[in-house]
């Protein structure tokens, strides 16, 4: 590390002296212009009118080759930020390697965040994002104008219609990555002479030709948008949709994929009468309506109040067995591996070789078992003595929904006092309702299923009571699209204030940003589990949670071209609903002692900025503790699904950033960005084990994760891009991007004395069982070329055609992801009887782009 | 540009229109009901169980099959791991490392069952049919069970009978021949102290054997897992007929009942 530390400040010297060259001008003037809309007091990084002579940003060409869920576009470009958008991507990078709830994003000003995980809601606006630009970032530790501000990324984005660029856009993509073909128009009028602004846009992706079998993205979105100014009074109306259906891959066992010789085996798949069917399918439709209303108050201030509507479901299709063998083609226990005795193996390798329904989901079995399922069932519908014999579903496909409504309103006011000190202020509050039950998606031939809870069975033996999910209507029985199962909903509401000052004195800067919060949330069940019926039904007690966070900034302007910034931050997050309760599909228990996560975090940066040259260098520096989290998995000592509450969650995250954009000259430039970090669980942490259809606590154990790494993003990545201009025309890059110091996610349950017991530690089945897989460097060569040119003589009539390949090298087994089971072989504690699974990238892939603008 | 909104209105309602139509969850075609396929048996059950001697372990390298009718499944988990397979000729039991055989393998179900790979042996004489042979133990060599994946390939589906008849007999004709077959026995009753008692012991998941007397001499254990679904109900005192599956260890005669209505006795007691 603290070479590392060496090497940075030895590359920053010699920036620094060549940026001291410049002239000096007064920072302040970058914000003037600005002032009417993203009146921003200083410090983002804007791109300024450069000798860019391109018809088509470049940046916007490669844009539209993003994968489906990710960041949105950067119209501040922080050159560190767009290569880790664009670059970083492939991987599931996460900048200074912090959980996604350490990062917020706001749509005019909103705060568009599930309340339930502190998740940002991106995809909510997938496949728009020619429209849902960010107008503003900030990487967390600097300021940030629209909202409360988190250790993370922060973003705005501002999809009012007269924001939007004024063009007509027909846009063409055809791809073999997660979707085939891809369709957008938009239209955005800019502001009219009449003070209207107006626009639409809408667009469609589909697959019908996969690169990995099995899945498909099929998608279509809507975007209007309408503002009307009204004197110093703009008032503006949005709307967006989109609505898609996701037929996921499956993470792999490395021995699938080496019994098969094919790195993308997607388990999740089969054949139903000769027709490719997926199990797993997401889909959402989650509708937005937005009002906003800007007032400028007066030259140097504004007030800015906007509410949001948004109601709609998401859901995840699944199989669901009851009295039946595990449909999962990948379950342990039909793998060769199982078998001990070497014929038996090799038979069993060779069946799975040949038969294409051993290795995948064999749909016409699972019908052929559930019309041989007859059953009857005694006092069906809650009705004494009402029989129903027939088919009883077996296996079926499962929704797994939630239906979701929120509001919210933010309200933020921008001013200047005495013409120098900038500030802030604003409040936000939120509700959200999320609705949380399973419907029958498809009983696969048989007749009906009946409402009951086939793991209370084993809990509680011939208690006919006990296996109803709903006591109130037992024995219900259910066809397809009737709910079943769990029904219970999480209701949040969240307040928040904010406060954001800039003083400049000097050259200096200083920043102070505070903030103070609540959010309440309990949990509303809807049917009276048999387990649990003096638990599960009805309104559960409501918990609260304060939380305040503070930053101090100082910023130095070395000169008007470069700056070295520090600051620091404190913040609580309070806990989420997802972590506290224990089990909220059957009952309402908590967590006992639950308290905010508490995070200290400091960074100091070094900024360039000139028409040439753009650096961003920084250190960061942040540490957390009493995180807490909420692991459930099927455990194999106690024969049940168990839920381990963990709290005492501790993280480190220090390392260093470095992006440049470097002109070279009219036809060349470099963007290099660097980053590596250490990330890792500075305590111990505990977990009280208690099972999914049980009260009792089991256990209490304590997880030995001091030291360990944090989970899921590599943490090392270099990227090198060489851009290319010939003419007005043409334009090419070629990205070499690599990444490193990637861990496996760890099960923490393997961590504990129990799991390790009697086995001493510091042998070498002892290393087998704590060591975590430290997986493979991995590389990317990327290339992009475009061609744009005018039609006719309008300057904004242009058309242009691109390609952007990836993996240029074709390098197969390449590993995103992946992650140690839960499950663990407490018996033999033999690390492969589960063994971790991987997520697998695809080979070389392109996407081929048209686009015509007028 | 600066056209009337009306008509972006339309396309907006347009687009949301195609967006519920497109919202549409995708219909499968199901699968045609299963062919019920004709199974004709290269050799009979008692030709098979012919091939064994007590003790040891035979492989049968020739494709052959035989044809059965399923007798017990695991449906009450008295039967664990495990099929009974009876033709005409007689019966055997499978030893298959799966659970939930019922789902697949209901008792009823007419099954073709390839041989060729499988291994005959026997559990203190009671002869079963197994994919290996475990010596990990050398004193002690075992059957080993047929993998799950290889289900579909050695047993072919058929039919499911409505009903299985047993065959009926009386304590003292059981032989090996009558083994993994289903029979029945009339006028038999719990001896005094295994009546009213609770089949198994739940709690612990311990098999229990209780005796069953004829009232024309002879007995036989009825032999019950701690995992069956019935193991914590109570004898009956009564006299009538039981239907099950006859077994052995070593010498002892076993009867193992698939579920609780295979007791029928509800008749005075004899004296």
């Amino acid at each position: 590390m603290k070479q590392t530390i060496c090497l940075f400040f030895i590359i920053l010297v010699p920036f620094y002296m060549e940026a001291q060259k410049h002239q000096k001008t007064k920072m302040i003037l970058d914000k003037s212009y600005q002032i009417d809309s993203v009146f921003q007091p200083y410090f983002g990084i804007h791109q300024e009118g450069s000798n860019n002579i391109a018809l088509i940003d470049d940046q916007s060409l490669k844009e539209n080759e993003e994968p489906i869920f990710t960041p949105e576009l950067h119209a501040v470009r922080d050159p560190f930020t767009s290569a880790t958008m664009f670059q970083f991507s492939a991987m599931h990078f996460r900048i200074k390697g912090l959980p996604a709830n350490f990062s917020a994003i706001t749509l005019n000003g909103i705060p568009m965040i599930d309340l339930s995980n502190g998740m940002a809601l991106r995809n909510l606006w997938q496949g728009l994002n020619g429209v849902f630009r960010i107008d503003e970032n900030t990487n967390g530790f600097l300021q940030n104008s629209y909202s409360v501000s988190t250790i993370g990324t922060n973003s705005n984005i501002d999809i009012r219609a007269s924001k939007l660029k004024e063009q007509t856009l027909f846009e063409y993509g055809f791809s073999n990555r997660a979707f085939n073909h891809r369709f957008q128009c938009t239209h955005s009028s800019g502001m009219l002479k009449n003070d209207w602004a107006f626009s639409v846009s809408a667009g469609a992706q589909y697959t019908n030709s996969p690169n990995i079998p099995g899945t498909f993205h099929n998608a279509i979105n809507v975007f209007m948008a309408i503002d009307k100014r009204v004197g110093h009074h703009i008032f503006s109306l949005n709307f967006f949709v989109t609505n898609f259906q996701n037929a996921r891959q499956g993470y792999t066992l490395k021995e699938s994929i080496s019994l098969l010789n094919n790195p993308l085996y997607n388990p999740n798949w089969g054949y139903q009468n000769q027709q490719l069917r997926n199990a797993n399918i997401a889909s959402q439709l989650m509708p937005v309506a937005m009002f906003t209303h800007e007032w400028k108050v007066t030259n140097q201030s504004y007030l800015q109040t906007a509410v949001a509507f948004s109601t709609g479901y998401k859901n995840n299709t699944g199989l669901n067995w009851f009295h039946a063998p595990d449909p999962r083609p990948d379950y342990y226990r039909y793998l060769p591996s199982f078998q001990t005795d070497s014929n038996l193996k090799e038979w069993v390798t060779q069946t799975m070789q040949e038969d294409q329904n051993q290795r995948q989901i064999n749909w016409d079995k699972l019908f052929a078992i559930n019309r041989s399922s007859y059953e009857k069932v005694n006092d069906a519908n809650g009705i004494n003595g009402n029989i129903v014999i027939g088919k009883m579903a077996k296996y079926l496909v499962e929704n797994r929904r939630t239906d979701v409504k929120r509001y919210y309103l933010a309200s933020s006011y921008h001013g200047i006092l005495r013409n120098t000190i900038f500030f802030d202020i604003g409040i936000t509050a939120s509700f959200q309702q999320a609705h949380f039950y399973k419907t029958v998606s498809d009983l696969l031939g048989a007749d009906f299923f009946v409402n009951w809870n086939q793991f209370a069975e084993n809990e509680v033996p011939n208690n006919p009571n006990a296996i109803q999910f709903d006591r109130q209507m037992p024995n219900r029985i259910v066809k397809k699209g009737d709910p079943y199962g769990y029904d219970y909903s999480i209701l949040h509401t969240k307040t928040e204030s904010w406060l954001t000052t800039s003083i400049p004195v000097k050259q200096f800067q200083f920043i102070i940003a505070a903030q103070f919060g609540s959010i309440h949330f309990w949990r509303q069940g809807n049917t009276e589990n048999g387990l649990f019926p003096n638990q599960s039904n009805g309104k559960s007690l409501v918990n609260q949670f304060l939380n305040t966070g503070i930053k101090l900034a100082i910023n130095y302007a070395i000169n008007g071209k470069q700056n070295l910034y520090l600051t620091a931050a404190t913040q609580s997050i309070p806990p989420s609903s997802e972590n506290i309760y224990i089990s909220p599909s059957t009952r309402d228990a908590e967590k006992e002692n639950i308290q905010n996560e508490r995070i200290v975090a400091s960074e100091l940066g070094y900024l360039i900025q000139t028409k040439s040259l753009k650096i961003h260098a920084s250190l960061y520096y942040a540490k957390s503790k009493d995180g807490i989290d909420m692991l459930s998995f099927y455990h194999d000592a106690y024969n049940s699904f168990v839920n381990y509450a963990i709290s005492g969650i501790g993280q480190t995250h220090m390392g260093y950033e470095f992006g440049m954009d470097a002109k070279l000259n009219n036809h060349f430039s470099v963007l290099v960005a660097a980053t590596n970090g250490q990330h890792f669980f500075n305590s111990r942490q505990y977990a009280i084990v208690t099972a999914d259809n049980s009260a009792i606590e089991i256990e209490r154990d304590v997880i030995y994760a001091k030291n360990y790494p944090c989970l899921n993003s590599p943490q090392s990545a270099y990227t090198f891009s060489l851009n290319m201009r010939s003419n007005s025309k043409w334009f090419g890059s070629i990205t070499a991007t690599l990444f490193d110091d990637q861990y496996l996610g760890w099960n923490p349950i393997r961590r504990t004395a129990a799991a390790i017991y009697p086995i001493d530690p510091l042998t070498e089945k002892g290393q087998q069982l704590l060591l975590v897989e430290k997986m493979s460097a991995q590389s990317f060569l990327n290339c992009f070329i475009s061609y744009a040119f005018r039609l006719g003589n309008k300057k904004q009539e242009q058309c242009s055609f691109s390609i952007s390949i990836n993996n240029l090298l074709n390098r197969q087994n390449i590993i995103i992801a992946g992650y140690e089971q839960l499950r663990f072989d407490f018996d033999n504690k033999d690390p492969n009887k589960f063994p971790p699974k991987y997520l697998h990238a695809t080979g070389r892939n392109f996407l081929l782009s048209f686009h015509y603008s007028f | 540009m600066n056209y009337p909104t009306i008509y972006q209105k339309k396309i907006m309602w347009g687009l949301l229109l195609i967006c519920q139509f497109y919202s549409c969850e995708k219909v499968y075609d199901a699968p045609p009901t299963e062919l019920e396929a004709a199974f004709a048996a290269d050799i009979s059950i008692k030709e098979l169980r012919s091939k064994h001697v007590m003790g040891k372990f035979e492989q049968i390298n020739e494709a052959k099959s035989i044809v059965a009718v399923v007798v017990a499944d695991d449906a009450s988990d008295n039967f664990y791991k495990s099929l009974v397979v009876q033709d005409s000729t007689g019966g055997i039991t499978i030893r298959m490392d799966g659970i939930k055989l019922s789902a697949s393998y209901p008792i009823g179900r007419k099954l073709s069952i390839n041989l060729k790979g499988l291994w005959l042996g026997d559990y203190g004489k009671l002869i079963q049919l197994g994919a290996g042979v475990d010596v990990s133990d050398p004193a002690n060599p075992s059957l080993v069970s047929i993998p799950q994946s290889l289900f579909d390939q050695i047993f072919r589906k058929g039919e499911i009978l409505n009903s299985v008849y047993p065959l009926k007999t009386n304590i003292a004709a059981l032989n090996n021949n009558f083994q993994s077959r289903l029979i029945l026995l009339d006028s038999v009753e719990f001896v005094p102290l295994d009546s009213a008692k609770a089949f198994a012991d739940f709690t612990n998941k311990l098999s229990i054997n209780r005796t069953l007397r004829s009232c024309n001499n002879g007995t036989i254990l009825i032999r019950t897992s701690g995992y069956a679904s019935f193991a914590n109900a109570k004898t009956p005192v009564g006299n009538g007929v039981v239907t099950g599956i006859y077994s052995v260890f070593g010498s002892t005669k076993q009867l193992i009942l698939r579920d609780q209505q295979d007791l029928q006795l509800n008749k005075p007691r004899c004296n």
